[in-house]
């Protein structure tokens, strides 16, 4: 199965390639129809029809390969290890108090800052 | 001179404490979890598990196999459980510990034949929904948990009282050496240096804090949206037809049109409204922005000092808020 983000860049280059036609196609319609030849315009309504119907179909290949079963559940791993590691480490960070080498860099700080202040003024 | 330095930094650190610039990571997890709570909606549970389980029939079916009844891990199949057999020490079997269901082919019919189901089918798209909607929900309820845990708070806290005792045995001691009390302009360092041990503690946790949410707000990133997208394309999925005629409606009015009619004019303007309306709230949207604003987190959490990222981080999520409470109105309201 071709890879989703290279189907969705081919998808884009199509949209990209397709949009000039339709863009074409359109200032055309727009010329018949002020000209009054209604058979030209229905005849380009066609082609855009055709060409919006292939970019359709093209457009749900994409989404196809998106809900490929296999890769929501990867997706859904991915996620779930995700939630894991977020409790993970807000057990940790709720053990901070066991963080003991900061507290105690701490307290030894307020010491010597402490011993200084006191040793300068007092 | 070291130490009056070292003070120099610890209060240019304790000005620059991460733990206020943080985006408001407990808004995207209240709006994804609305959004799953919403998408439930949009792909009922009850209807799902019965819609799966009736294709897979369909394609056992289409393929001639047969469901095969045959014994658990847990026990033999065919006679009610007896508990004057089981030992009362353990926990009775159940049902699906003693029989097990699988579908079998002609081809080999002693091989279990697991259909591949079309990925596409409605009740396949909901199931797959629902998989990522639980998945996604647990992810943001853990982020916004560590996001708003008040760990640092609480023992910066705890710290500060003890680092007060110190302070006072400091104080304490020096009047016993000098043989006087310590005089105001010393107890007011005293406090201001505990103070500044006290941010410093805090600014440590908050900035550990900041680094673990950095961490696993980065490796969830690229799943985060890519559950959105396949999210966005399944809820698309509900709509998709309705839009795709109103489109074809604006298309069919504008080409009708002729020349200087004025009420053609007012039709195709009519036809395009009703055709914004659907688009700009369609179902997909919501699951959607849960990409830009997850990453906009993971960028604003990269740059703590960049306050246009935090902005922008939470406008995207102040924006998902927006649409998910749009969606839900519209689901409760019986709209979807």
């Amino acid at each position: 199965m071709m890879q989703t983000g290279a189907l969705q860049a081919a998808m884009n280059a199509n949209d990209f390639h397709f949009q000039r036609i339709l863009r074409e196609l359109r200032r055309h319609k727009l010329r018949a129809k002020f000209d009054g030849d209604e058979a030209l315009k229905r005849a380009y309504i066609e082609q855009e029809t055709l060409i919006l119907d292939r970019l359709r179909s093209m457009r749900e290949a994409v989404d196809e390969a998106l809900l490929d079963t296999d890769r929501v559940a990867g997706i859904a791993a991915a996620l779930r290890s995700g939630a894991d590691r977020a409790r993970d480490l807000l057990d940790r960070l709720k053990a901070a108090e066991r963080a003991l080498d900061q507290v105690k860099a701490a307290a030894e700080l307020a010491l010597s800052i402490l011993r200084t202040v006191t040793g300068l003024i007092g | 001179m070291l130490r009056s330095a070292g003070l120099v930094a610890i209060l240019s650190c304790a000005a620059c404490s991460t733990g206020h610039v943080l985006p408001e990571i407990d808004a995207f997890g209240q709006a994804v979890t609305a959004a799953a709570g919403a998408g439930e909606r949009l792909f009922p549970p009850g209807q799902t598990a019965e819609g799966v389980a009736a294709l897979r029939r369909q394609q056992i079916a289409a393929a001639g196999g047969v469901l095969v009844v045959e014994d658990g891990p847990g026990g033999l199949c065919g006679l009610p459980v007896s508990p004057g057999s089981l030992d009362p020490a353990l926990p009775p079997p159940r049902f699906d510990d003693i029989c097990r269901l699988r579908a079998a082919v002609a081809a080999d019919a002693d091989a279990t034949f697991e259909p591949r189901l079309p990925d596409t089918d409605p009740a396949v798209v909901a199931r797959s929904a629902l998989t990522l909607l639980a998945a996604l929900g647990d992810y943001a309820e853990a982020l916004a948990a560590l996001a708003r845990s008040d760990a640092p708070q609480s023992t910066a806290t705890a710290l500060g009282g003890a680092l007060g005792a110190l302070a006072a045995l400091g104080s304490a001691a020096q009047a016993g050496i000098g043989g006087t009390a310590p005089s105001p302009a010393t107890a007011a360092i005293v406090s201001a240096g505990n103070g500044v041990l006290s941010a410093t503690t805090r600014e440590a946790l908050e900035a550990r804090r900041h680094a673990l949410l950095r961490e696993v707000v980065r490796a969830a990133d690229p799943a985060v949206a890519d559950a959105a997208q396949t999210l966005a394309v399944a809820a698309a999925r509900t709509d998709a037809a309705a839009r795709d005629r109103l489109y074809a409606a604006l298309l069919a009015t504008a080409d009708d049109a002729s020349p200087g009619d004025a009420a053609a004019m007012a039709a195709v303007e009519a036809a395009a409204a009703r055709t914004r309306a659907a688009e700009d709230s369609a179902a997909w949207r919501p699951f959607f922005q849960i990409a830009a604003a997850h990453r906009a987190i993971r960028d604003s959490l990269d740059a703590p000092a960049d306050f246009a990222r935090l902005a922008e981080a939470n406008a995207r999520i102040a924006a998902l808020a927006g649409s998910v409470r749009a969606l839900v109105t519209a689901v409760e309201d019986g709209r979807r």
